[in-house]
């Protein structure tokens, strides 16, 4: 399957009602063949950018392309674009097969080339076993599957997965995930995946958008986005990082609070700077004469040591990683981990 | 829980319980009527008491005789009502479900109206309305479809207004389908219990409505219901049993249909 298309949002804004649009002057460039994962909180449009994808939106303002061809005045039957709500919606009055085949059933293709077509689909799902079951006896992974399996069938050039993970049991969710990638790698179509979850965003994608309140913060390979956040919200919402305010101590090191300093790959010197604070970042040590101190206020066990949530005083809260049970409420000496280089917030390269 | 545990726990409730005996009762009350229906209606000399004289099916058939053209007539009538409600009811519903218009509210409570006014009032409003159209019967075919629309509406809305449906008419637009193809091959397959369903309680009403046939019918044009009546008022009481048993074999299988296809769905709106 060759024909993955680009899709270029330029300048794109929708809303339910005027005056209060839910995208708001959306400009993103997803090369072809790329997945693209839509990350944000819910209520941040993303959902509406894939139904903006398939037409059953139009945008107030702005242009959809997709392989350099406005969208604008297509109808989605003509889009060839394939869209998988978060319900996957699948034709329950028809079996796994005739699920899958419907799209080029309503294409009036040939019999022969539907046959042919949906037995590859099924195989390439991993679904051929299931053929003539009615969809209402699978599983969710199974359905999930079909619905994929469905939208591949016309050839799309563009696949829309929205929240596919999110109606699946949290224990299979991140087996599933990796079938999922080699599935959408192995079609080699242009994908645009919507989620919620952060870890989700960061093993799917070749490169993820992170939203808030309709507006794109940034777009970058989940590494640039996890070295490099933008701004804060990206550094909270996909890094999982506190942010602090730092002051300059010299040229190359800051400091977080009375006693806690630690070294950025920056030379400047004036004024002040966020920085992304990672639980690997600082560690609990012994008696310390230069140290800040920490008060725990929550412990969770996570299996080789223990997350522990509190206060670093003067700062405020975070979360760092200790290999020993620690006591809530009490003082605890606390640094930056020696070697660990601090992540500065809004120092990355604008995105084209 | 295992089922003793269940039973167990059912006869300890005592507002449990009195409420079962009071369905009990309830259910026997409604029911009894209709094998002593069947008694007399195969009763020689019903007067006389059970069965006396014999067993006969010769009022049966007395009563099948004299009902007959009636009987026709009304599956006619029936046809005509399921096909004009059809008609103007399932784009009536489908407006009710999937757009909000400005007067949709309006809309809704003038389809349901005819709930709210007693059928002799409705008929008594056509006949002033549309004296002229009486003779022909168009006045009862319209009293009829007046009567069952909301009844067809009300089951239909709903069903078309399911997320789920319209999130796969969205789907099969995305992957081809024309809107004629969307209405054949998603919405009427996945709406069809509640469709059948309506046709079956619309059938089901108009050949059981008295109230607004028993005003409009003219001699030419007269229901099952409305000579049901009549042999009641005229005939012996045999007859008249078995006419009416006769009667409730049209309309209790589709009675039965409806429960089938889940009956609690049925007229919601």
């Amino acid at each position: 399957m060759t024909n993955a298309a680009s899709v270029v949002f330029e300048d794109i804004s929708y809303a339910y009602a005027p005056g209060h649009p839910v995208v708001k002057d959306v400009c993103l460039e997803v090369q072809p063949g790329e997945i693209a994962v839509l990350v944000g909180p819910s209520g941040c449009g993303k959902s509406t950018l894939l139904r903006l994808v398939a037409g059953l939106l139009i945008p107030t303002a702005g242009r959809l392309l997709i392989d350099g061809n406005d969208m604008s005045a297509r109808a989605p039957e003509h889009r060839l674009v394939g869209w998988v709500p978060q319900s996957y919606a699948l034709f329950e009055h028809l079996n796994v097969r005739d699920n899958v085949a419907f799209g080029l059933r309503m294409r009036r293709a040939a019999k022969e080339t539907i046959r042919r077509r949906v037995g590859e689909m099924l195989e390439l799902c991993r679904i051929s076993e299931l053929a003539d079951r009615p969809v209402t006896q699978l599983s969710g992974g199974q359905r999930q599957r079909v619905a994929i399996a469905r939208a591949l069938a016309v050839s799309p050039r563009v696949l829309l997965l929205d929240e596919p993970l999110a109606a699946l049991d949290p224990q299979l969710r991140t087996a599933i995930r990796a079938d999922l990638q080699a599935l959408l790698r192995a079609s080699g179509v242009t994908t645009l995946f919507v989620t919620h979850d952060q870890e989700e965003a960061m093993a799917v994608a070749d490169r993820v958008a992170v939203l808030r309140a309709g507006r794109i913060e940034q777009f970058g390979t989940p590494q640039e986005l996890w070295q490099s956040p933008a701004n804060a919200f990206v550094a909270q919402f996909f890094g999982g990082a506190a942010v602090l305010e730092a002051h300059w101590v010299s040229p190359g090191c800051v400091r977080l609070a009375p006693g806690v300093e630690g070294p950025v790959a920056l030379t400047q010197t004036s004024g002040t700077l966020q920085i992304a604070l990672r639980s690997q970042d600082l560690e609990i040590v012994p008696d310390l004469a230069e140290a800040g101190q920490f008060i725990p206020t929550a412990i969770e066990f996570a299996g080789e040591s223990f997350k522990i949530t509190g206060e670093l005083i003067g700062a405020g809260t975070l979360t760092v990683m200790h290999d020993r049970p620690v006591t809530l409420g009490q003082r605890y000496p606390i640094r930056v981990k020696p070697g660990r280089i601090l992540c500065v917030i809004g120092q990355h390269r604008q995105h084209t | 829980m295992t089922p003793t545990h269940r039973t167990a726990h059912r006869t300890a409730d005592p507002v449990m319980a009195i409420g079962q005996g009071f369905t009990l009762v309830a259910v026997v009350i409604c029911l009894a009527p209709l094998p002593l229906l069947l008694v007399v209606a195969t009763t020689a000399n019903w007067p006389l008491g059970f069965w006396a004289d014999g067993i006969t099916l010769n009022w049966m058939r007395d009563g099948w005789e004299a009902v007959r053209p009636y009987a026709l007539f009304s599956l006619r009538l029936a046809a005509m009502v399921l096909a004009i409600d059809l008609a103007i009811g399932l784009p009536a519903a489908w407006l009710i479900a999937r757009h909000d218009f400005i007067g949709r509210q309006a809309l809704v409570a003038l389809i349901n109206l005819p709930l709210a006014i007693p059928g002799i009032a409705i008929a008594l409003a056509l006949i002033l309305a549309y004296p002229l159209a009486r003779a022909s019967g168009l006045l009862l075919l319209l009293g009829q479809v007046v009567y069952t629309l909301p009844f067809l509406v009300a089951t239909l809305a709903p069903a078309l207004a399911q997320p789920a449906l319209i999130e796969r008419e969205a789907v099969a637009r995305t992957l081809g389908a024309s809107a004629v193809q969307r209405l054949l091959y998603v919405t009427f397959p996945t709406i069809r219990s509640a469709l059948l369903a309506a046709l079956i309680l619309v059938f089901t009403l108009s050949m059981g409505e008295f109230n607004v046939s028993f005003f409009l019918f003219t001699p030419l044009n007269k229901t099952l219901p409305v000579e049901l009546y009549s042999a009641y008022i005229t005939n012996r009481v045999e007859v008249a049993a078995a006419i009416t048993a006769i009667f409730l074999l049209f309309v209790v299988p589709a009675a039965i249909a409806i429960e089938r296809l889940g009956g609690s769905k049925i007229g919601q709106a």
